[in-house]
């Protein structure tokens, strides 16, 4: 990469766009602005190719940088969760909202088709840090700075995350016991 | 072992859980299934925590986007680096406009050609106006080549300076069909059910599945199809109309090692054999992948060239009956191997159009 060669370039792009995208739509909803956002991103990785820091997880920078380019380029409304980046983070919630407790009664539950969907009912932040955690592989003080917050607030969001989950968990485990045989 | 008191977070939060999940190998099936017999009491767990993972591996995936869509991203992104700025958006997105002018383009351009005047060179530019599907476009404005890979597996190695565009949805209906402006060589997949088209300024290459290098830049005077192997048959665009829906394309039929040369000027189409032949495939080579002759009769010695280039060889049997030659030529390229043969047997050899033509008096 750092010798500039279009080969590594396109490789680069074609291993990280779909989990780029994928990240992005979560943010804002709007895949043209997800589009823009990693269209600026990589002309702005050719333009400084030569300063990239090798040492740093390019995944780390990729998804750091399309966060903030998002940022830039959207009015704080259309963000999913823009809402809780303001919040200090012991006011965010960890029981689920009335609508979600609503969804997982256990009658619905049994239709694997809504569990399709249980992880939605997570508040959007703490869905986010469950992906970058769980999915990506990244590490905390990687996620705290991907979400500009604190290493301390950054597993504390994925471990409400999992408390809801586990509650969660005593609903689904049957249905997904019996999805999974 | 340190999992048997783990619970759901714990397996979760470790690396070699994760990647068991995520990218399951033999080793790691291994481990993990033996574990659970060994450890029957942390199913529950393990499968908590199995199922998040997949969970959210789902939804990361149910928000990916399509191959277009990348691949149209990632062509804006070449186009911003190339021009130095962004290109408004809205202009890819408003294709009733395009439609309309591509429409409008396409009628005067008929207009002309039935008017019996001279029919203006065919260009890049106006071929990918005439089509009537959205295009992607890869340009290489780098100094070296670069490898394009279309949806069917294809490959094209663009040259610098060159460009093509192709259907954003290629690979559906009956043809794959790529403009060229430029330089390129294709390695194209088989598949006879949807024939793969090259407009090139006023050629047209078809085929079904092989190896071939077109040579179309705007201002040259010639355009040139080499064949590497396989088989094509090239055409005069202008042609086309009059063969539309035949199976053959009219023009020239070109097999390996042989090329098709356009004289835009004059719009003479010429067969002949590549600059450089090369061996056509693995299956063409003498047995032992070498070429080594030892009191080798000519007409064996021929014929093995003849195989492994896929190359007619003309020649007299009977002056030639003979003739022996001796000599290894694995490293030769197949106008020195038939320079050092023809020397040896006092023959001379003439290329002829797609054919190699061995004259001698014989030998004693």
């Amino acid at each position: 990469m750092r010798a500039g060669s279009t080969f590594a370039f396109e490789e680069i792009y074609r291993r990280y766009f779909q989990v780029l995208f994928s990240y992005g739509k979560r943010i804002t909803g709007d895949e043209e602005i997800v589009n823009d956002a990693i269209q600026d991103l990589f002309v702005n990785i050719w333009r400084t190719r030569t300063s990239l820091n090798q040492a740093q997880s390019v995944k780390f920078y990729l998804f750091r940088s399309l966060r903030r380019e998002i940022h830039k380029s959207s009015k704080p409304g259309n963000l999913h969760g823009e809402d809780w980046e303001t919040v200090s983070e012991e006011f965010l919630p960890t029981q689920l909202s009335p609508e979600a407790t609503f969804a997982i009664n256990e009658e619905v539950l049994i239709k694997t088709e809504q569990l399709n969907n249980w992880l939605s009912l997570l508040p959007p932040r703490q869905n986010e840090a469950l992906v970058l955690r769980f999915y990506h592989n990244l590490d905390y003080p990687q996620i705290a700075s991907i979400l500009s917050i604190k290493e301390q607030t950054a597993r504390n969001l994925v471990q409400k995350a999992l408390l809801i989950l586990k509650k969660l968990a005593i609903y689904v485990a049957f249905a997904v016991f019996q999805f999974q045989l | 072992m340190k999992y048997k008191d783990f619970n759901t977070s714990e397996f979760v939060e470790d690396p070699d859980f994760r990647k068991w999940v995520q990218k399951p190998d033999e080793m790691s099936n291994l481990f993990w299934n033996g574990f659970l017999q060994s450890h029957p009491h942390k199913f529950r767990e393990i499968s908590n925590a199995k199922n998040l993972l997949l969970e959210i591996e789902k939804q990361v995936r149910s928000d990916f986007s399509t191959r277009s869509n990348e691949d149209l991203v990632f062509q804006r992104i070449q186009q911003e680096i190339a021009v130095g700025r962004k290109q408004p958006v809205y202009l890819l997105r408003s294709w009733p406009v395009w439609a309309a002018a591509a429409s409008i383009i396409f009628v005067i351009g008929f207009w002309f050609m039935n008017r019996g005047e001279v029919s203006p060179l065919l260009s890049y530019e106006g071929n990918i106006r005439q089509a009537e599907i959205p295009l992607s476009e890869k340009v290489n404005d780098t100094n070296k080549p670069i490898l394009v890979t279309l949806q069917d597996g294809s490959s094209v190695f663009l040259k610098p300076k060159s460009k093509i565009s192709y259907s954003s949805s290629f690979n559906s209906g009956n043809k794959r069909e790529v403009y060229l402006s430029g330089e390129a060589f294709f390695e194209v997949t088989k598949n006879p059910a949807r024939p793969f088209y090259v407009y090139a300024n006023e050629l047209v290459t078809k085929v079904l599945g092989t190896s071939f290098n077109v040579q179309a830049f705007e201002n040259d005077k010639n355009v040139t199809v080499k064949v590497s192997t396989g088989r094509v048959s090239v055409a005069l665009a202008s042609d086309i109309e009059k063969t539309e829906g035949s199976d053959q394309l009219g023009g020239v039929v070109l097999l390996a090692n042989q090329q098709a040369v356009l004289s835009r000027l004059d719009v003479k189409l010429v067969k002949s054999l590549i600059e450089d032949p090369g061996l056509i495939g693995p299956d063409h080579k003498p047995v032992d992948g070498r070429f080594v002759f030892g009191a080798t009769p000519a007409a064996e010695v021929f014929q093995v060239l003849e195989n492994a280039y896929g190359i007619d060889i003309e020649f007299d049997n009977t002056s030639f009956a003979n003739c022996q030659f001796t000599a290894n030529l694995t490293e030769e390229s197949l106008y020195e191997k038939l320079d050092i043969i023809c020397k040896s047997i006092e023959a001379t050899y003439k290329v002829y159009d797609s054919q190699i033509v061995i004259n001698g008096k014989g030998c004693n």
